[in-house]
């Protein structure tokens, strides 16, 4: 190896450990927000935060209640707080982003329903939210459904008995009796529903099994990991300017073996800092979210490659600006979008599609998406060679390109 | 060792060095000496390849510095004016860098690293971080680095800016001790007094172009033994033109309403002529009398003080 690239590494080694806190400032800002999103977002285990969905009934009707009670009944009921305000208020609170949706239930519904009538459901969804009010969405278009089948196989037989509650709320004895009636109906029914081709056998489900849900901490954390890199390869490249301020890049200029060599040991140096920190993260990536083993290495190489992509990225930016305080806040504003539509603050599963479209087109998104592919599935030796061979070349222009401008114009001016 | 010739430095329309040529020979100290601006920096820019040149040629040892750039760099060694040192760093670290920059390594990396130490007073100090070291200490520092690798030719731009008295001193010590070592040293500076004490051949420069060069004594010859006498006031110049003019042997090198500059042969004995006549032209309010020196030479060639 070139002297003064195994002595630029060595010395920014050196300086970087030297510099503990700094170190830990870059490694820990990620981290810092990595918990607080994860917490905000309900970690991997305890209560799921819920979205107000709000049910306005101008029917009243034994139906129409029953419709607001689906919210509220099984995965329903993990995801919304189903409340029953007035129409104005519930339409205030949607304007103010309070709430996934509103559902208003009209006058003459379950009786329509029962009789198989055109009838309407108004949904009034938050604008904001996509996931949410998709749901509710989705779930009353089975409404419709639902009601066709049911008034085929029991209609007639039900329709008398749900009339005769249009009046008065029904007694523990008449439900108790609707109750029979539909299990009287459905055993009926059974031999030409359920035919008895399948033995479902039941047992109850380990608590680590409970665990397998969605966890916002282990879908965040390869994300976390990246942005870790990114802030070490902003941190770390914004060195190039303080050397040139400092004269060392004057000096350097006059040396025989020119300034490529120069950067190229700080990237090593670089590399050699953030390549025990990715293994790190992925040893707890292993340990607490059961990343799978046998592909942390590929992770590992891939984590140190984006690493060294993101410092060349940063690097071209100071060399690239005419001033230090220029470099700065053009790193800054290449940062902090990087990071976002990257799904570095974000997973993609969370942003709107279009912009997380967009997301996995940057540096550090493209890589994250081929990170947390590999990790989650198999993939060919071809698609991982291609991937490493598209990142390689990359990296190659961009240090290239940064080594010209530094040669040609960054010293020199 | 170093020959520079006809060489120009143009930044759009303004020239920052104006057809400059000089040689450096080894074993000698040759300073280039002017006021800030007035192109020392970009000259040692050009011959240390930071700067290409707009025309002109530099070459050191013989090779051509843009065309052999590799072969010239080999044998340079640079201490610029900023402190080209590391703070979290060792000295012994900062200077096995520097050497390693220039293809040392090993043993010889390290007995070298030892000896500059010892030269430039740091063996004792040689662990510590830079960032406990004073400025004079990371001055000498800051010139170890630039003689680590053992350089034929030495450019020193500037050196001894916001150093004290003391390691000044040590400073230009060191700077001798290269040269008696048979280094060609290029020394910028702005300060007079350590171009008169350090240089064997100077070179004037101002606004990009070279004034006068030549020995120490061969300048002052330019100047004769003429002194430099400044006259503070308020003064009739066209009357106090005339009015010195009839003194005979007096040439006015500066004339304004507030300040008459005028070099004469034994100045102290003239003074109280020198008084009456430009008395008759206004009022003196103040008298300075200065011996020949660079910058009665600098003030002669340019009208003007040397400017920091």
């Amino acid at each position: 190896m070139n002297a003064l690239v195994r002595a630029t590494a060595l010395k920014d080694l050196r300086e970087r450990l030297r510099d503990p806190a700094a170190l830990a400032l870059w490694v820990g800002i990620p981290i810092v927000i990595g918990v607080l999103m994860s917490l905000g977002m309900g970690g991997s285990s305890g209560p799921k935060p819920k979205s107000p969905l709000y049910v306005v009934d101008h029917d009243e009707t034994f139906v129409s209640k029953g419709l607001g009670l689906a919210f509220e009944r099984g995965p329903f009921a993990e995801l919304f707080d189903v409340s029953t305000p007035t129409e104005h208020e519930a339409r205030a609170a949607l304007a103010d982003d309070r709430g996934s949706a509103l559902i208003v239930i009209p006058k003459g519904f379950g009786a329509a329903l029962l009789r198989d009538e055109a009838t309407e459901l108004e949904l009034v969804e938050n604008p904001a939210q996509r996931i949410l009010p998709g749901i509710v969405e989705q779930t009353l278009a089975l409404v419709p459904e639902l009601a066709f089948h049911l008034n085929q196989l029991i209609g007639p037989d039900l329709r008398a008995r749900f009339e005769s509650f249009d009046d008065h709320e029904p007694s523990d004895t008449e439900i108790v009796a609707l109750s029979l009636e539909l299990r009287h109906q459905i055993e009926r029914l059974q031999k030409f529903l359920f035919p008895p081709v399948l033995e479902l056998t039941t047992e109850a489900a380990s608590e680590g099994d409970a665990n397998t849900g969605f966890s916002f901490g282990a879908a965040f954390f390869p994300s976390l990991l990246f942005m870790s890199l990114i802030f070490l390869a902003h941190g770390f490249a914004e060195d190039i300017w303080k050397e040139k301020r400092q004269g060392a890049l004057r000096r350097l200029v006059a040396s025989p073996q020119g300034l490529a060599g120069f950067l190229l040991g700080k990237l090593l140096g670089a590399l050699a800092i953030a390549a025990p920190i990715a293994a790190v993260g992925l040893a707890i990536g292993w340990s607490a979210f059961d990343m799978p083993a046998a592909r942390l290495p590929l992770a590992w190489a891939w984590l140190v490659l984006a690493m060294a992509l993101f410092w060349c990225l940063f690097a071209l930016v100071q060399v690239t600006s005419s001033s230090e305080r220029g470099a700065n806040v053009v790193g800054n504003m290449v940062l902090f979008p990087l990071l976002m539509l990257g799904g570095s603050f974000f997973p993609f599963e969370v942003m709107p599609s279009w912009m997380a479209a967009i997301g996995r087109w940057t540096p550090n998104g493209w890589a994250l998406t081929r990170f947390r592919g590999w990790l989650e599935r198999d993939a060919s030796v071809g698609a991982i060679a291609l991937a490493f061979g598209a990142m390689v070349v990359l990296i190659a222009a961009a240090f290239a390109f940064g080594a010209r401008r530094l040669e040609r114009s960054f010293v020199r001016n | 060792m170093i020959a520079v010739q006809d060489l120009v430095k143009r930044y759009g329309d303004s020239l920052a060095v104006d057809g400059v040529s000089f040689t450096a020979d080894a074993g000698r100290i040759f300073g280039l000496l002017g006021p800030n601006g007035a192109g020392k920096s970009t000259t040692i820019g050009c011959i240390s390849g930071l700067v290409e040149p707009s025309s002109g040629s530099v070459s050191v040892l013989g090779h051509d510095v843009q065309r052999d750039a590799r072969a010239a760099r080999q044998t340079l060694g640079i201490v610029p004016q900023e402190l080209a040192v590391y703070e979290d760093l060792s000295a012994t670290e900062n200077l096995e860098y520097w050497g390693a920059a220039w293809g040392l390594a090993g043993a010889d990396l390290r007995s070298r690293v030892r000896e500059v130490l010892s030269e430039i007073g740091l063996a004792d100090r040689a662990k510590e971080p830079v960032k406990r070291f004073s400025g004079g200490m990371k001055r000498r520092l800051n010139f170890g680095a630039g003689i680590v690798h053992r350089p034929k030719v030495l450019l020193l731009d500037e050196p001894t800016v916001g150093v004290d008295p003391q390691s000044r001193v040590k400073l230009l010590d060191l700077v001798r001790a290269q040269a008696a070592n048979g280094t060609c040293v290029l020394y910028t500076t702005h300060y007079m007094e350590e171009a008169e004490t350090l240089c064997t051949r100077l070179a004037i420069l101002d606004h990009g172009k070279m004034l006068a060069a030549g020995t120490l004594e061969e300048l002052r010859a330019r100047l004769g033994e003429l002194d430099l006498v400044f006259f503070g006031g308020r003064f009739d110049v066209a009357r106090g033109r005339a009015a010195l003019a009839s003194l005979g042997s007096i040439e006015v090198v500066q004339a304004s309403e507030s300040e008459f500059a005028l070099a004469c042969a034994e100045a102290s004995k003239r003074l109280p002529q020198l008084l009456g006549a430009l008395g008759s032209a206004g009022e003196v309010r103040e008298t300075t009398l200065k011996r020949p020196s660079l910058e009665s030479l600098f003030i002669k060639l340019t009208g003007k003080e040397l400017r920091e």
